[in-house]
């Protein structure tokens, strides 16, 4: 009984692990058949039939791209934006959810149910209105729009998650100092933000990576090419040219590089903060 | 001397009243500049602007008019893309949940390697949207995509397939770009919520004699309900707005056929520079979604106090 037990346990684990490898396959196959495509050269890609592997390994597209758009001039531009956005929203999210999770104040629930609805809304569907706000501003066809704009639209979650992490610290710490006689803002910057370093970290690129990837907005509000961020630059390349997949495949690895290293490193509380607003309701 | 301590400790108390009465709004001045200016104000100058015939470049003649709400009854191609935008929600959401919670329910198990393969599957997480346009427009080629290669090989079909360019299956084909996308998502949070499911739960339907079938069916579906609705009901919203992947792969076309709502906005915005008629179309949207976001919270509120 105990044997034929064991054996079925053993087929449904060979089945539970093909299945993981299928999908495994299934998720990681478009990544990396672009990889594989960047490392090809031009004459290979339209060749018929396929070959999964490049005969001649080039780096030749990562070269070439730039001969198409100024690449790295984009590059720069998106992470000037992205950096910038992350560090303000971080910086604006910590002392809002720092007030969520040590006050209790009048519109404290007001406030959360803002952010929630707030949260839902996408740069695209206030487009117009922010178009307009711009031109009065005088910032269009100015990268602070976009600064600004990523800023505000990341705080409702970054407050979220701050809340969170501060949930976590017990508030005596911060009150130990405050007789020692700090001040409650200087307790706040000096002893709890030291602790929760990585926390930080993972809201700075939760900011970083939306404004990698925002691409309506960039459209929108920049005329200018030497402006431009990546997302319109790789955009531009598909509707300018008879598609140039050699040099675009080398673009698109190229700008996955940067959030794909601060996903892996944010991924766990990127993770638990939207699980946890979405398992506990 | 007395009196004087007496009145700077008194005007001290009440400063110190002022200070800790109104702190803990001092601390969302930053967030508020932010967000009142480019994401609140925004949102109401919208309602604004929805009545008005605004062109860009000409002076804004300001007036109270429906009519780009009369003009939403009669453009085919906002229905065509109100239409899109249900096939898209809908089969996007029938594709990522089942199998979204079949991944989640293999990685509860507990095997060698589960943290290796929960990282690997929310690796399209961290790609830009834009990014996986782009990568699906690239597999997808109409002459030397890697599917149709495939296809080819497999003597599955003849001749290749426009995947992008056919008007009958464009819209499919973003589909299946967006299901790979939204997979992991599903995935990750309802395997957060089975792992919160104590064990003793399942032992103790074992000892009753219950199998896997019973346990997933009467254990864990139950448990994990609440994060099941509410993570749809997100994602609907979500998926709802989202754009970015269509635009890249087929700027809504052929001749509209992949048009959704939002990205109808930015053709109507962009292209046509009409921008009363899309702040109009966007207010519909965000009316629909506010209301729905709204109902969806009482929903889970009133959920809370049973459970």
């Amino acid at each position: 009984m105990a044997k034929k037990k064991s054996l079925v346990s053993k087929i449904l684990l060979i089945i539970l692990f093909f299945l993981l490898i299928l999908f495994t396959v299934w998720t990681l196959f478009p990544i990396i058949w672009i990889f594989i495509t960047s490392f090809k050269p031009e004459s290979e890609l339209f060749r018929l039939p396929l070959k999964i592997l490049p005969e001649k390994i080039t780096l030749v597209n990562y070269f070439e791209i730039n001969k198409y758009i100024p690449y790295f001039r984009f590059f720069f531009n998106s992470l000037i934006v992205s950096t910038s956005a992350a560090v303000l929203s971080v910086f604006s999210s910590m002392l809002s959810g720092y007030s969520l999770a040590r006050f209790f104040f009048k519109g404290k629930n007001t406030i959360k149910f803002s952010l929630l609805i707030t949260q839902m809304f996408p740069v695209l569907l206030l487009i117009v209105p922010l178009m307009i706000l711009l031109r009065k501003l005088h910032l269009i066809d100015n990268l602070f729009s976009l600064i600004f704009i990523y800023t505000a639209f990341t705080i409702p979650f970054g407050t979220i998650l701050f809340e969170g992490l501060f949930l976590g610290i017990p508030a005596e710490i911060e009150e130990c100092a405050m007789v020692d006689g700090c001040s409650r803002f200087g307790a706040l910057m000096r002893i709890t933000v030291p602790i929760m370093i990585p926390g930080v970290a993972a809201c700075f690129s939760f900011a970083f990576i939306g404004a990698w990837s925002e691409l309506f907005a960039g459209i929108m509000f920049l005329n200018s090419q030497e402006k431009f961020t990546l997302p319109i630059g790789l955009f531009m390349l598909i509707g300018k040219y008879e598609v140039l997949w050699g040099a675009l495949s080398a673009g698109i690895v190229m700008s996955m590089i940067p959030i794909l290293i601060m996903f892996f490193y944010a991924q766990k509380y990127i993770v638990s903060g939207l699980t946890a607003g979405a398992v506990k309701g | 001397m007395y009196a004087e301590a007496f009145i700077a400790s008194a005007c001290g108390r009440v400063m110190m009243k002022i200070k800790k009465k109104y702190q803990p709004y001092m601390y969302f001045i930053p967030a508020f500049l932010f967000m009142g200016i480019f994401l609140i104000y925004p949102l109401f100058s919208q309602f604004i602007i929805a009545f008005q015939h605004y062109q860009p470049f000409k002076s804004m003649e300001i007036y109270f008019s429906f009519v780009n709400f009369k003009k939403m009854l009669t453009d085919e191609v906002l229905w065509l893309s109100i239409k899109n935008t249900l096939i898209w929600v809908g089969f996007s959401l029938l594709f990522q949940f089942p199998l979204g919670l079949g991944v989640a329910f293999l990685l509860n198990k507990k095997i060698k390697g589960r943290s290796f393969f929960r990282t690997i599957f929310v690796v399209p997480w961290a790609i830009s949207p834009f990014l996986i346009g782009l990568i699906f427009a690239w597999l997808y080629h109409g002459r030397v995509g890697i599917i149709n290669d495939v296809l080819l090989k497999l003597s599955l079909i003849k001749e290749p397939i426009a995947f992008l360019a056919d008007k009958n299956i464009a819209l499919a084909s973003i589909i299946v770009a967006n299901i790979w996308f939204g997979i992991p998502f599903f995935a990750v949070i309802l395997l957060a919520a089975m792992q919160s499911i104590p064990d003793e739960v399942y032992e103790a339907a074992s000892m009753d004699g219950a199998n896997q079938v019973d346990k997933f069916f009467g254990i864990t579906v139950p448990m994990i309900k609440p994060a099941m609705v509410n993570t749809l009901l997100l994602r609907t919203i979500w998926i709802f707005n989202f754009g970015e992947i269509i635009y890249v792969m087929t700027g809504g076309g052929p001749a509209h056929h992949t048009e959704i709502l939002s990205t109808y906005i930015m053709y109507v915005a962009y292209y046509e520079s009409n921008y009363g008629y899309a702040a109009a179309i966007a207010v519909m949207i965000s009316i629909f979604l506010l209301g729905y976001s709204i109902f969806m919270l009482r929903l889970l509120r009133s959920g809370e106090k049973h459970g």
